[in-house]
């Protein structure tokens, strides 16, 4: 009897030891939760964790949806391309069927925007591989890559909607810098620009197993009199490690738009 | 086509509770204030594709006209949290809705969270995000 009392507790004290110490898929798995947003919440309890690794599904936790709250002055180029913008988001938004954000047809987010998960319910996942770390972003079903191998950034690229990039760590922080982005795409859905001379540095830090530190930088002297200086972005990792299939489909899109989006904007013409 | 507010259509007075939508669309068609329809239609279509559910349904007016409606709806993944599925609603169901009506005043909305009913029975459409 007293031979199995103990052997209960012995197995009792390995099963917690063993959940204590899970890897960090099963610390995704544990949450349980059916779904995301409110209800994809991490877990509670921190536990040992690696800081440099940053794999995992990454959901965003407060913050504005772009860089900070105010951006750099805009050069005249800047300036230009910001007034051609019609967001439906924002001070300046307008009915849906009127603007032209380059995410109503579908086209590729870019660079940062992806990384401000504007579409709260959509995550990013960081998986690292030999010589790169791959970036999943659940909207649009895209990915990026960022070198780890040592090459340096290519000199005078065709541009990319999601540019060239390479990683190193710099201690508990790995450090992404990138260049070569494409123009069309916009900053963010407030219609701030992106110019092809810009560079983006990304500074990542996993504070504990559940917690991403992100700071960024750019630099588009074309578009902006001055580098603009994220606030600290804080990104927690998601209770549900699956990672949806949300492709944005041009030809549902553009039925959407027809059936909905335009007509309650008002708009009947279009065809 | 202008919206025709007339019989089967009540406007309702009180606070909206429509869905925060992270709709990558936004939300600027739609009504922001306290205001919120509820109208009465049988489904023609349900579409269940991302990043939009939406549902065609057809309202009659007080003098027997059809008025083709269209209700925007949150994500699949939502709705699926919610209990729902692609074949939640099917064509030819009878349904009430609430929805907050967009500003051109077309038969165009966004429903809000209350619940939907159809075919006489309450179904919740989920959580805000």
């Amino acid at each position: 009897m007293r031979r199995s009392t103990l052997s209960s507790l012995l197995a009792a004290a390995l099963l917690a030891a063993s959940l204590a110490w899970a890897p960090l898929s099963s610390g995704q798995e544990k949450g349980k939760a059916k779904g995301k947003g409110k209800a994809d919440a991490a877990p509670a309890v921190s536990v040992p964790h690696d800081p440099h690794d940053l794999s995992g599904v990454w959901r965003r936790s407060g913050g504005v949806l772009t860089m900070s709250a105010t951006p750099p002055a805009f050069t005249p180029w800047g300036k230009a391309k910001f007034d051609a913008t019609k967001p439906v988001y924002g001070p300046r938004a307008v009915q849906g069927g009127f603007g032209n954000d380059p995410m109503s047809t579908c086209d590729p987010l870019g660079m940062p925007r992806n990384l401000f998960l504007e579409v709260s319910i959509y995550n990013f996942e960081l998986v690292p591989a030999a010589n790169r770390v791959y970036q999943f972003f659940e909207w649009a079903h895209s990915y990026r890559i960022i070198w780890t191998d040592g090459r340096p950034l290519p000199k005078d690229p065709d541009p990319r909607w999601m540019g060239y990039s390479v990683g190193a760590w710099e201690g508990d922080t790995f450090v992404v810098h990138s260049l070569g982005f494409d123009e069309r795409t916009w900053l963010d859905h407030f219609g701030n620009p992106v110019s092809d001379d810009m560079t983006l540095e990304e500074r990542y830090r996993r504070l504990d197993r559940d917690t991403l530190e992100l700071k960024m930088v750019i630099n588009a002297p074309k578009a902006y009199t001055q580098p603009w200086v994220s606030e600290t972005k804080t990104l927690k990792l998601a209770a549900k490690p699956d990672m949806e299939e949300i492709f944005c489909v041009p030809t549902e899109e553009q039925r959407f738009n027809k059936l909905v989006r335009d007509p309650g904007s008002g708009i009947t013409s279009k065809q | 086509m202008r919206l025709p507010f007339k019989a089967g259509i009540a406007v309702m007075g009180f606070l909206s509770l429509a869905a925060t939508l992270a709709a990558h669309h936004g939300t600027s068609n739609y009504e922001t204030t306290a205001k919120t329809i509820t109208v009465n239609g049988v489904v023609t279509e349900f579409v269940w594709s991302n990043p939009h559910v939406y549902v065609l349904f057809d309202v009659k007016d007080d003098q027997g006209k059809v008025v083709h409606w269209a209700g925007e709806m949150n994500s699949p993944s939502v709705l699926r949290n919610a209990g729902w599925s692609k074949t939640t609603l099917k064509t030819g169901d009878q349904i009430t809705v609430t929805l907050r009506p967009n500003k051109a005043g077309t038969p165009v909305g966004l429903l809000s969270r209350a619940n939907m009913i159809v075919n006489g029975k309450p179904l919740a459409i989920g959580p805000e995000q």
